[in-house]
C-alpha cells in the first residue's frame, strides 16, 4: 500500500516535503514545534483521499432469460459478487428481458443502473404467470410456482458464472425447466400403470396430455417390455 | 446547395442524434406452412461473436427484436431459431405447469441446426420468417433418448 502510494504520488510528496523543509529552514534547529508534524499528517491524509484504487460502480448489465428455448415472462435474476458485497438483481419483464441494479438503482432510468464490475454468480427464479385466483383470507394472489430447475436458484449449484466489465454488458441467461420426473411423479405412475395394462391386454395407447418426448419415451418403454416378455411366453 | 437538401441533411443528422444503442431494427411476421405462428420465441444469434437478440411472437404473428432491454441489434449476419410450444398447462391450481407440445419443427429450435440465415442491414429491417414442416436437406433427426 505504502509502496504504491509512493510510486503514484512522488510529485505530491516532493511538494509536501519542500513545504515541510521550508518550515524547518525558517525555524532555528532548537525550536522544533508540532507544526511540521501537523503538516506531514495533513499531507498523508490528503494522499489517502486521493487513493483511486477503489472499484467504480460503472457497469450496466442487461440481458434476456431463456427457459428451454422460450423467453421467460416473469421472475427474478440475482447476481452475487464472488468477493462478497452488494447483490445486484433485476426483475424479468414480460419480454424476457432484465436489467440489473443495486438497491433502488438509477430510479429515473432503471435499465441503465450501475453495478460494480467483477466476477459474479447468477441465480434465476422464473415463475409462471400468477393465477388470478385470490386466496379468501387476506385477498392475496396465490404464489406462482417456479418453472426452472431448482439448481439455478442456488448460487452454489447454478453454474451461471459471469464476468461483468466496466461499461455495457449484455448477458443472456439460459436455464432448463425443472425435470418432468419431479413435477409429475403421480402422473408418471399413471402412465406406467397404463403401459403395463397395454402390454397385457393390447389396448390402444394411453390418452393424456404428455409432451411429444413423453410419448416417444412411453412407446419405447412398451417396445422394450414386449421384447423382455417374449421369451417367457 | 438548395434549401431542400440542407433541410434533409439537417433532419438526418437530428435523427442520428436521437439514435439508440444499436444501428439496426428488425420486425416482421412468422409463418409455419404459410399460416401465421401466433406464439413463441425468436432468437437471432450473430455469426460473429456477440449477444443474441430475442423477440416474442405476439398473438398476431408479428415480432420485434430486442437486445437486453433495448430495441434493435447490431447489423450483420445472423442464424435464426424459432421455438414455439403450445401453452403449458397447470393440472392443479398452484401446481407447476407441464410444458406444452412443440409447434415448430426440431431443426428450427436451435441455432445449431436452423437453416434460417439472415443478413441484418443498418436501419430498419422488415424480415418475414417463412417456416415449413419439411426438413431441410441433410438434416438428420437426432436419436431419441432411451428411457432409463
Amino acid at each position: 500500500m505504502g509502496k504504491k502510494l509512493l510510486l503514484w504520488k512522488t510529485r505530491e510528496i516532493e511538494i509536501i516535503s519542500k513545504i515541510v523543509a521550508s518550515y524547518f529552514n525558517d525555524m532555528t534547529s532548537t525550536t522544533i514545534t508540532s507544526r511540521p508534524y501537523a503538516f506531514t499528517a495533513i499531507g498523508l491524509f490528503a494522499l489517502l483521499g486521493c487513493n483511486d484504487s477503489a472499484i467504480k460502480q460503472d457497469a450496466s448489465v442487461q440481458g434476456t432469460v431463456i427457459v428451454d428455448g422460450e423467453l421467460a415472462t416473469q421472475g427474478i435474476v440475482a447476481f452475487h459478487p464472488d468477493d462478497g458485497g452488494a447483490v445486484a438483481y433485476g426483475t424479468i419483464h414480460s419480454d424476457g428481458s432484465y436489467a440489473l441494479r443495486i438497491g433502488q438503482g438509477q430510479r429515473n432510468d432503471l435499465d441503465n443502473s450501475k453495478i460494480y464490475p467483477g466476477k459474479y454468480t447468477a441465480t434465476v427464479a422464473v415463475t409462471s404467470p400468477s393465477s388470478d385466483k385470490k386466496e379468501e383470507i387476506g385477498n392475496l394472489r396465490e404464489p406462482s410456482p417456479r418453472i426452472n430447475d431448482t439448481k439455478f436458484s442456488n448460487k452454489n449449484t447454478s453454474g451461471l458464472m459471469y464476468e461483468v466489465a466496466s461499461g455495457r454488458n449484455i448477458i443472456n441467461i439460459s436455464v432448463e425447466r425443472a425435470p418432468l420426473d419431479e413435477l409429475v411423479d403421480a402422473e408418471k405412475l399413471e402412465i406406467d400403470a397404463a403401459e403395463d395394462g397395454q402390454v397385457l391386454s393390447g389396448e390402444h395407447a394411453p390418452q393424456g396430455e404428455e409432451s411429444a418426448e413423453g410419448e416417444s419415451d412411453a412407446e419405447e418403454g412398451v417396445r422394450a417390455k414386449g421384447v423382455e416378455e417374449e421369451p417367457t411366453q | 446547395m438548395s434549401l431542400r437538401t440542407f433541410l434533409l441533411i439537417a433532419i438526418i443528422l437530428l435523427m442520428a442524434g436521437c439514435g439508440g444503442t444499436y444501428d439496426s431494427y428488425v420486425s416482421g411476421l412468422v409463418t409455419l406452412d404459410r399460416k401465421p405462428l401466433l406464439r413463441g420465441t425468436i432468437s437471432f444469434k450473430p455469426v460473429q461473436p456477440g449477444p443474441t437478440a430475442y423477440g416474442l411472437i405476439s398473438d398476431d404473428g408479428s415480432f420485434t427484436l430486442k437486445t437486453g432491454r433495448e430495441s434493435g441489434l447490431p447489423s450483420g449476419e445472423y442464424v435464426v431459431a424459432v421455438v414455439a410450444n403450445e401453452p403449458s398447462v397447470s393440472k392443479e391450481e398452484g401446481a407447476l405447469p407441464t410444458p406444452g407440445k412443440p409447434i415448430t419443427p426440431l431443426w428450427y429450435r436451435s441455432t445449431k441446426t436452423s437453416p434460417l440465415k439472415i443478413t441484418v442491414d443498418s436501419g430498419s429491417n422488415e424480415i418475414d420468417l417463412e417456416l415449413t414442416s419439411e426438413a431441410p436437406p441433410g438434416y438428420e433427426q437426432p436419436k431419441q433418448r432411451r428411457r432409463k
